[in-house]
């Protein structure tokens, strides 16, 4: 019984030890990263300029684009930056322990994306009171928490995920036609981005049947679960929509196995669910264009370092790709297939 | 009759205590000293090298205050995974607990009962789920692992119907005060968990309770034999560690001003392996409390020198990682 | 008062199918060494179990200084005066010496729920104790973990011997010991015995057994099949009666071991 037991407690500790290390197991490039051009052409003020941005999961390819993004405005504007991820998806108070961190160390501007609405609240008020403005994108900071811990975002750059989930929903509604069953697979549990994605979905396609929500945490596998224990329990559904991309690509697989003929849509646009469109296997993503994300909001986070007034509201495109536009989709990613508003160059003072 | 003790480590002198070369050599010699102070060495160096690295970056008035505010939930946690593996027994559910109390707390402040019932109601809470972990270990001699597992589900369960899930703003100036005060550099929230330290170090070393931990961990079979309740001692550090769960709960909730559903497992990763970094044995037995919250600083600092250093994150995972494995294999062939 | 320290009438003991006692009665004095014999599974360790209140007998009784005793665990066995040492020693390797001495006996100080240990009254009390039957061990300090088979063997004794204990059962005392370690603690128990306690040992060693025992009760299958005093002792003779060759004079009084 002891000898069970040293054995299970020997191989909990190597599992724990994995885990931390697998925690980190994505492909993408390195999590911090320090973006410096010496010669940039653009004035001398600029290069003194040292933003810090940080994001949520790095296993998520989502934020690894809105890092490109940032790195890609950096390296236009000559800054330095440097980007943290939360430590895990559910690290609410690790993601604080990273903005408190950075706020010692002499940043003129902080980009954020909260892993909750509140969680960076008390860190991001201690920033505000350095005179430090903050940019938040992709999901809110709640305004009245950072009130009461004495800050202040200066500004937002994201989608109206509320309205993204509209937009699916009446493409969705097109697709399947009146009367349908959709299956709604929602992200983790409590999440406002979620919770929005989901209710702009029904909204959006009004009059359909809808199954769910059920949480699957935004992870794959959760999603494979998920769909085919919806599918055993509702034979009718023949649509889902999940409130991100990473989560369609479970259902996807779930649908494959069963064989039917179900559509599939996600949402954020990663690289991975284009050639999953293309390939026939989603039906389509709406896709929020996160290096867009991150690129406007390092260049908001300039024009607040040089004291410029910022545009407080700026939001990123949102368009929904299927077979019909898949192709312009892909030879522009990470790029959005057309021109977006962006009122962030004029305001910076080269 | 005149035995000769055998091994280095117990050639301490007569009782009473007396201070010579000799026993302090006797004290280095001794395996249990190296596997009770080797985090503190590793804090030292931990210091020094990010000092050296970061010399007006790390060392800063603010930093220290940051490291130390961060540390003060996985020490609190620390403390209690470390009585229960002092029983040879472990508790995977305290990251839910805390997460259950937290909602439990945002429950009632919703609906705007008093900040001391809400902070009150965490704490029961978490000593409930505690006791709930202790009996059925106990009486029901299942498995910890199967138990605590089950609980963390359980717990993260009626957190999600408890909230709603949803997270409930926690907006009290008293409360994000707490938080963010300070003496010198010492946060109020490290305050607390150092008192919480000596009350756990109190018990250990100055009580029978204390003594009572270890016997059960050391060899139950034989602590039963001697009259020692070492089912109520189980029961009480499964209590302990539910308790201070939601004590860490307040912690959390003062820190991010907000009631959160969701269950943050780095706590628990992070409590189990500051513990085993404070030279307690995950077999039960031994140990004391300053090395597991001791511990919980160093963690904490590696991350945030880290950090600061501008090391990448994947490589922060890694630095943890090692540490965890190396200590856990010093201390064991340290045996 | 009886002149037995213990005296057991026949006890009968079952798990679940096996008999492992039936109608078991054996005595022992103040002031002797009583040794109990048997091949593995001839019920030595639950008769002393019954003894120590670890296992309660399913009939029979136990009579201690002639007062009849019904022990439902091994606590009240002890508030009774019967201490054991356990084959498999029972110390806790982790703890020092004095903590072991005085594990669940630990001097308090203090109201409440807040028991402050008094630790220089016990580590006194424990050098005193084990001075008092002569054992020498550098420091009460030190940790059981880093000491010889004979020492703790001599730590678990004092303990048992330390406690106004009136009965002192030892199982294999010297199971695991050296020749030197075995004959020191051999001397220990000649001291309980000079003491004046009731010294029950269960051994496997007849040579032993013929140095140190004033009485012996031979066990088979469940049952006494002979007693011997100090001047019948023979070790080949043991043997006999325990391997079932020779027959035992109180085989006819509990009938046939036929199963």
């Amino acid at each position: 019984m002891r000898g069970i037991s040293k054995g299970v407690r020997l191989a909990a500790m190597a599992g724990a030890g994995a885990l931390l290390l697998a925690a980190c197991g994505s492909d993408s490039d390195t999590a911090t990263e320090e973006v410096v051009v010496e010669e940039a052409a653009a004035g001398s003020g600029l290069s003194d300029i040292r933003v810090a941005a940080v994001i949520k999961d790095e296993a998520n390819p989502f934020f690894g684009t809105i890092a490109e993004g940032m790195k890609e405005a950096a390296a236009e504007y000559g800054i330095d930056l440097v980007v943290e991820y939360a430590p895990t998806l559910n690290d609410e108070v690790g993601q604080a322990n990273k903005v408190d961190t950075l706020a010692g160390q002499d940043f003129d501007c902080f980009v954020v994306i909260p892993i909750s609405s509140n969680n960076l609240s008390q860190s991001l008020g201690k920033v505000a009171q350095q005179g430090i403005p903050i940019v938040n994108i992709d999901s809110p900071v709640d305004a009245a928490s950072l009130e009461a811990a004495g800050g202040k975002v200066t500004a937002f750059v994201g989608t109206d995920n509320y309205k993204a989930g509209v937009e699916g929903g009446k493409k969705m509604k097109a697709l399947v036609g009146d009367g349908a069953t959709v299956g709604l697979i929602a992200g983790l549990a409590g999440n406002v981005t979620s919770n929005a994605r989901i209710d702009g979905f029904k909204e959006g396609a009004a009059g359909l049947t809808f199954e769910g929500p059920v949480n699957a945490d935004w992870d794959t596998a959760k999603a494979l679960d998920a769909a085919k224990a919806m599918l055993a329990k509702n034979p009718n559904i023949t649509a889902f929509f999940a409130a991100n991309d990473t989560m369609a690509q479970g259902i996807a697989q779930a649908v494959a196995e069963s064989g039917k003929d179900i559509k599939v849509m996600g949402v954020d646009g990663i690289e991975a669910i284009l050639q999953d469109i293309k390939g026939g296997k989603v039906t389509g993503s709406v896709s929020q264009y996160p290096w867009v994300m991150g690129k406007l909001g390092v260049e908001a986070c300039i024009v607040a370092a040089q004291g410029g007034t910022v545009t407080e509201f700026v939001e990123s495109p949102a368009i929904v790709v299927t077979s019909e536009n898949i192709d312009t989709a892909i030879s522009g990613f990470p790029k959005p297939p057309g021109e977006y508003t962006n009122p962030f160059p004029a305001q910076i003072q080269k | 009759m005149t035995p000769k003790v055998s091994g280095s480590g117990a050639a301490s002198a007569a009782p009473g205590p007396s201070f010579s070369l000799h026993t302090i050599a006797a004290k280095l010699r001794d395996p249990y000293f190296w596997a009770d102070w080797t985090v503190v060495f590793a804090l030292v160096a931990a210091v020094l090298i990010f000092t050296a690295l970061e010399p007006g970056n790390f060392m800063t008035a603010y930093n220290v205050n940051t490291i130390l505010t961060a540390s003060a939930v996985p020490a609190i946690l620390a403390l209690g995974q470390a009585f229960v593996i002092m029983t040879a027994g472990i508790d995977l559910s305290n990251a839910a607990v805390l997460t259950l109390g937290a909602v439990t707390f945002g429950w009632f402040f919703f609906r705007g009962y008093p900040l001391i019932w809400c902070m009150i109601s965490a704490i029961i809470v978490g000593l409930i789920a505690g006791l709930i972990n202790g009996l059925i270990i106990a009486q029901f001699k299942i498995n910890d692992f199967i138990v605590t597992l089950g609980m963390l589900s359980l717990a993260q369960g009626v957190a999600l119907v408890i909230s709603n899930a949803k997270p409930v703003q926690v907006i009290s100036p008293v409360l994000a005060q707490f938080a963010i005060g300070k003496i010198w550099v010492i946060p109020y929230l490290m305050i607390l968990a150092f008192v919480l330290l000596l009350v756990c170090q109190f018990f250990l070393t100055q009580t029978k309770f204390g003594t009572h931990v270890l016997a059960t961990g050391g060899n139950t079979d034989a602590a039963r034999a001697m009259g020692v309740r070492t089912k109520a001692i189980k029961v009480s550090v499964y209590a302990i560690s539910g308790t201070l769960a939601g004590v860490a709960a307040i912690v959390t909730i003062s820190r991010i001003g907000a009631a959160e559903p969701a269950v943050n497992t780095a706590f628990l990763l992070n409590s189990v392996a500051a513990v085993v970094l404070g030279g307690v044995s995950l077999f039960g037995g031994r140990g004391n409390m300053i090395g597991p919250f001791v511990g919980a600083i160093l963690l904490t600092m590696i991350i945030n020198g880290l950090i600061v250093a501008g090391v990448p994150q994947y490589y922060q995972f890694i630095a943890i990682g090692l540490i965890v494995m190396v200590s856990a294999v010093l201390v064991r062939s340290a045996k | 008062m009886s002149e037995y320290a213990v005296a057991c009438h026949n006890v009968s003991k079952a798990f679940g199918s096996v008999k492992a006692l039936r109608d078991v009665s054996i005595t022992a004095k103040a002031g002797e060494v009583t040794a109990i014999i048997g091949d593995n599974g001839a019920g030595k360790s639950t008769l002393i179990k019954i003894v120590a209140g670890v296992e309660q007998a399913d009939s029979g009784h136990i009579d201690l200084f002639g007062q009849q005793v019904d022990f439902t665990n091994p606590e009240e066995a002890r508030q009774a005066g019967i201490e054991t040492v356990y084959q498999t020693l029972g110390l806790i390797e982790d703890l020092t010496i004095w903590q072991n001495l005085f594990l669940n006996r630990e001097i308090v100080t203090g109201f409440g729920p807040i028991q402050l240990m008094n630790k220089r009254v016990m580590r006194q009390r424990s050098h005193e104790m084990l001075t008092a039957l002569d054992v020498h061990i550098p420091s009460v300090r030190a940790r059981v973990r880093g000491l010889s088979g004979g020492q703790r063997q001599a730590v678990a004794i004092s303990r048992a011997a330390g406690w106004s204990s009136r009965v002192v059962i030892m199982d294999e005392p010297t199971a695991a010991l050296g020749v030197r370690e075995s004959a020191k603690v051999e001397e220990l128990i000649e001291r309980l015995k000079d003491k004046g306690l009731a010294v029950i040992v269960i051994s496997h060693n007849f040579d032993q057994v013929v140095r140190l025992a004033d009485r012996v009760w031979v066990m088979r299958q469940g049952r006494v099949i002979a007693e011997l005093s100090q001047e019948e002792l023979d070790a080949a003779q043991m043997v006999a009666l325990i391997t079932g060759a020779a027959k035992g004079d109180k085989l006819n009084e509990s009938g046939d071991l036929d199963d």
